[in-house]
């Protein structure tokens, strides 16, 4: 008994000297800014870190059917309302809570509009522990960067700083268009696609972190032939009922929407394009102005980088399109 | 809610990996909990039954071939069993010439018994895991003579794990009917011997003899047993996580993109692939020896320093061992000691020496280990090209030894000295690489392409232009460990126990060489939120 005590105390010296180790290790492998070049991984969305604080009226949360459906500029240009597409790709759900966390400490949108095609991607028991030792000791999340270390990582009290902001706010531009065959999408079915437990308990704790800020949880899917149906639109209904969340399921009226499969996606129904995300972005426009709780930010001088961003979104926009598919 | 998605039957998939975080941070903890809280008695019942919850987990209801192996394989053995002792009762008071008659018609009936096993075994792998390709093979001859037949390709799930279960059940019972084991008339002590859980996805083949007792005769889990198994783990996955799956991206781009690369490219592809292979194999079985070793159970080693053999033959003797072995001991001493065999050898030996004598009858045998051995690896002419080149390759070694002897003795050339060790050496690797091309290469087709580009295409591409996935950091974090395997490698060759040696270092030294493997696991490895592991090579074998 007395060697076992030894042994287990060993153990627990050489675990507790390597946890310090890993500790130190973290502060050196974190990036020491939201740059891409200072090891920032997903530049785009982590560009919502450098907006000024508490200035976002929305956050969008989910993989590529965010980043490629939801333009934040239109809605700012349009009813003055601002907002950050907060999306990578193929975004597992706990990533989607820790931009939450991270996005959550110095803003508080009214509104976060959570994608739902995440829902039904499945987090390995591998993925979720990695992350979450990520979460603990960021060394395992960043431990690549051992590659294009400076000399001012090695500071681990250096302030991280936000200096990285989109001009697109999130969104990626696509203009081509890839037609999708809609021959089958959304047929009328009663069957119900089940949630995994392990992403239902992620989406419970992104609704309790939400409460616990004051701020709505939405779901929301946008239209996509490749990755919805019926049966994924049941199954997140019935989550919804469950935790009293609203849920907009554009599938369920993609034709109201008048989305063209022809012409609105880039990649046979999988992503909306640039014409396929204006009439999304339209729509959710319209329903936060029925909302009636915001109020436009046109007018306040705080926000007037919004309309040099609104400049710039345009500018790339003439040099993709012709004027007649941008100008109102 | 089906019964299965309630067991997590067939869930388990990722576990097929000795380095995935659900075997190391949940299977082998609750293995070895589990192992340890059990009174010493019922310890082995406790291994059998982690075994099969680990096989449920991995492969679902194909559970059933590991029952049909492991029950059929007991029942003809307990077979053969009696046979013999029916057999001594109805030689005892016979004279010599009825006792022969006696011998020989028991004989034949065991040969029967032995016959249905290897029917019933080999019969379920050529099902499972050939009739896709023989049937494609057959539909093929049938276009090529313009034959209107066009026979459907079956598909059939196959149980991870079944080439090597199937191979250890198989000696078995080859090994009752010679009388080198007794038949188990303990169906528990089998039923772990071939189900024993690290050992089932990726080998090594035991023997009954080597393990079977060992894993019966359950110890309890003593502190070195842990400590030096968790450091092989360790030492594993370094190989698996830093150099194997590192290289894998470049080896991928090369080998499985249509794009075209030039001759230097494809060639260090190969070197890569070669090194990826060594290392994965290796890791794996370094995380089966040292699962085993927490446990206890020391299992035979399948890796002995390859890359330091002097000849194709010497590789394949330090090379996937337990397979090599298993071919020798089940397929090529059965051909050379055949009746006929011997016949032919014999007259050989007046014809054309004792040398090149013998040599017919082990060709014919090589061959059939060679062709079986490619054929084992997968269905795919590519791996029979594979076996093919080697049995060429060695059978060459073998017609060349005189020449090469007299040859040296001519030029003064001594063959024990060190320029000569290192260019035989150097010279293996080198064919062990081609060799290693046509097997990692998407078919035999792709396979000679790139073998053609290798030899014939020497232009330098732009480095700056090109895009392997794989940086001027990862290829210097590979050769760092390289180095340090290598470094380990020569010390095991010169018979030192590394492990030894670094437990009779203070403490401090120790955890210093620990933290050292760790962090370069955990800093320099391939692995990530989202990132894809590769799948132990071996596994699907």
């Amino acid at each position: 008994m007395k060697s076992f005590f030894k042994h287990a105390l060993r153990i627990l010296i050489f675990s507790l000297i390597l946890f310090i180790i890993l500790f130190v290790l973290s502060g050196i492998m974190t990036p020491k800014s939201n740059n891409k070049d200072d090891g920032m991984y997903d530049e785009l969305a982590n560009g919502v870190l450098s907006e000024p604080e508490n200035t976002l009226d929305v956050l969008f949360i989910g993989d590529s059917e965010v980043y490629s459906g939801i333009m934040p500029i239109k809605l700012w240009k349009y009813h003055g309302i601002t907002s950050y597409d907060c999306s990578t790709s193929g975004q597992q759900l706990a990533y989607s809570l820790e931009f939450l966390h991270n996005t959550l400490i110095s803003q508080s949108p009214k509104l976060v509009i959570m994608e739902t095609n995440a829902f039904y991607r499945k987090l390995s028991f591998d993925d979720s522990i990695i992350y979450k030792a990520g979460m603990i000791l960021p060394v395992f999340k960043y431990h690549d960067r051992w590659k294009h270390l400076h000399l001012n990582d090695f500071n681990i009290n250096a302030e991280i700083e936000y200096n990285y902001n989109d001009t697109n706010k999130g969104y990626k531009f696509v203009g081509k268009a890839n037609p999708a065959d809609d021959s089958k999408y959304m047929t009328a079915s009663k069957n119900v696609k089940e949630i995994t437990s392990r992403n239902k308990s992620y989406i419970k704790d992104i609704k309790k972190f939400c409460d616990q800020n004051d701020t709505e949880l939405v779901f929301l899917s946008t239209p996509s032939t490749k990755n919805w149906n019926y049966e994924k639109h049941n199954g997140v209904q019935e989550l919804a009922d469950e935790l009293g969340v609203k849920f907009i399921d554009m599938n369920t009226f993609a034709d109201d929407l008048e989305i063209d499969w022809s012409k609105d996606t880039y990649d046979q129904g999988d992503h909306m394009n640039y014409y396929g995300a204006t009439k999304v972005t339209n729509y959710l426009g319209d329903y936060f102005e029925e909302l009636g709780i915001f109020t436009s930010h046109k007018d306040d001088k705080k926000y007037s980088s919004w309309d040099e961003s609104t400049k710039k979104f345009y500018e790339m926009l003439a040099r993709h399109l012709d004027p007649k598919d941008y100008e109102d | 809610m089906t019964l299965e998605s309630l067991l997590l039957a067939g869930k388990g998939k990722s576990l097929t990996s000795f380095f995935s975080l659900s075997y190391l941070l949940v299977v082998l903890p609750f293995s070895v909990g589990l192992y340890a809280i059990t009174p010493k008695k019922w310890k082995k019942y406790s291994l059998l039954f982690l075994s099969y919850l680990f096989f449920w987990l991995i492969s679902g209801s194909l559970i059933v071939y590991l029952f049909i192996t492991t029950l059929s394989i007991h029942y003809l053995a307990i077979w053969i069993d009696r046979l013999n002792g029916q057999q001594k009762l109805a030689a005892a008071g016979l004279g010599k010439d009825e006792r022969k008659i006696v011998k020989q018609e028991f004989l034949t009936k065991k040969r029967m018994i032995v016959f249905l096993g290897v029917v019933i075994h080999i019969g379920m792998i050529l099902v499972l895991k050939y009739s896709a390709f023989f049937t494609t093979n057959i539909n093929t001859i049938f276009k090529t003579f313009g034959i209107g037949i066009t026979l459907q390709i079956p598909k059939y799930l196959m149980p991870i794990g079944i080439s090597f279960f199937t191979m250890q059940a198989l000696s078995y019972i080859i090994d009752v009917y010679r009388g080198v084991i007794k038949a188990d008339d303990n169906l528990g002590r089998l039923a772990l011997f071939i189900s024993f859980f690290p050992q089932i996805v990726e080998g090594p083949i035991c023997r009954y003899s080597q393990t079977a007792d060992q894993l019966w005769n359950a110890k309890q889990i003593t502190y070195k047993n842990l400590s030096y198994g968790a450091q092989r783990i360790l030492y594993g996955a370094l190989k698996k996580y830093v150099v194997a799956d590192r290289l894998n991206l470049l080896v991928k781009n090369v080998f499985d993109q249509k794009q075209e690369y030039s001759g230097p490219i494809v060639a260090f592809a190969a070197i890569c692939y070669t090194i990826q292979l060594y290392m994965d194999f290796s890791g794996s079985m370094d995380a089966v020896t040292g699962t085993a070793q927490i446990f206890g159970i020391t299992m035979p080693e399948n890796f002995a320093r390859p890359f330091f053999s002097k000849t194709i033959s010497e590789f394949w003797q330090r090379w996937h061992i337990s397979l090599g072995a298993w071919f020798r001991d089940y397929i090529f001493y059965p051909v050379t000691t055949s009746k006929r065999m011997k016949k032919i050898t014999s007259a050989s030996r007046k014809k054309i020496g004792n040398h090149y004598g013998p040599l017919l009858a082990g060709s014919v045998a090589l061959f059939c280990v060679w062709f079986s051995n490619g054929l084992w690896h997968g269905s795919a002419w590519s791996y029979i090209f594979f076996g093919m080149y080697h049995f060429v390759l060695i059978l060459t070694g073998n017609m060349m030894g005189p020449i090469v002897k007299k040859f040296n003795a001519k030029f003064h050339i001594n063959p024990q000295s060190a320029i000569y060790k290192g260019l035989q050496i150097f010279r293996t690797v080198i064919l062990v690489i081609i060799g290693e091309l046509f097997f990692r290469a998407k078919g035999l087709k792709a396979g000679l392409k790139l073998f053609k580009k290798m030899v014939t295409d020497f232009s330098l591409p732009d480095l700056s232009k090109l895009e392997l996935g794989i940086d001027k950091y990862d290829l210097i974090i590979v050769a760092v460990v390289l180095a340090i395997i290598l470094f380990v490698s020569i010390l095991n060759e010169k018979g030192i126990c590394v492990r030894d040696s670094l437990s009779k270092k203070p403490t401090a030294v120790r955890w210093l060489v620990f933290y050292g493997l760790i962090l370069l696991i955990i800093v320099c490895g391939a692995y990530g939120f989202g990132y894809k592991p590769v799948d132990p090579i071996y596994a699907k074998f």
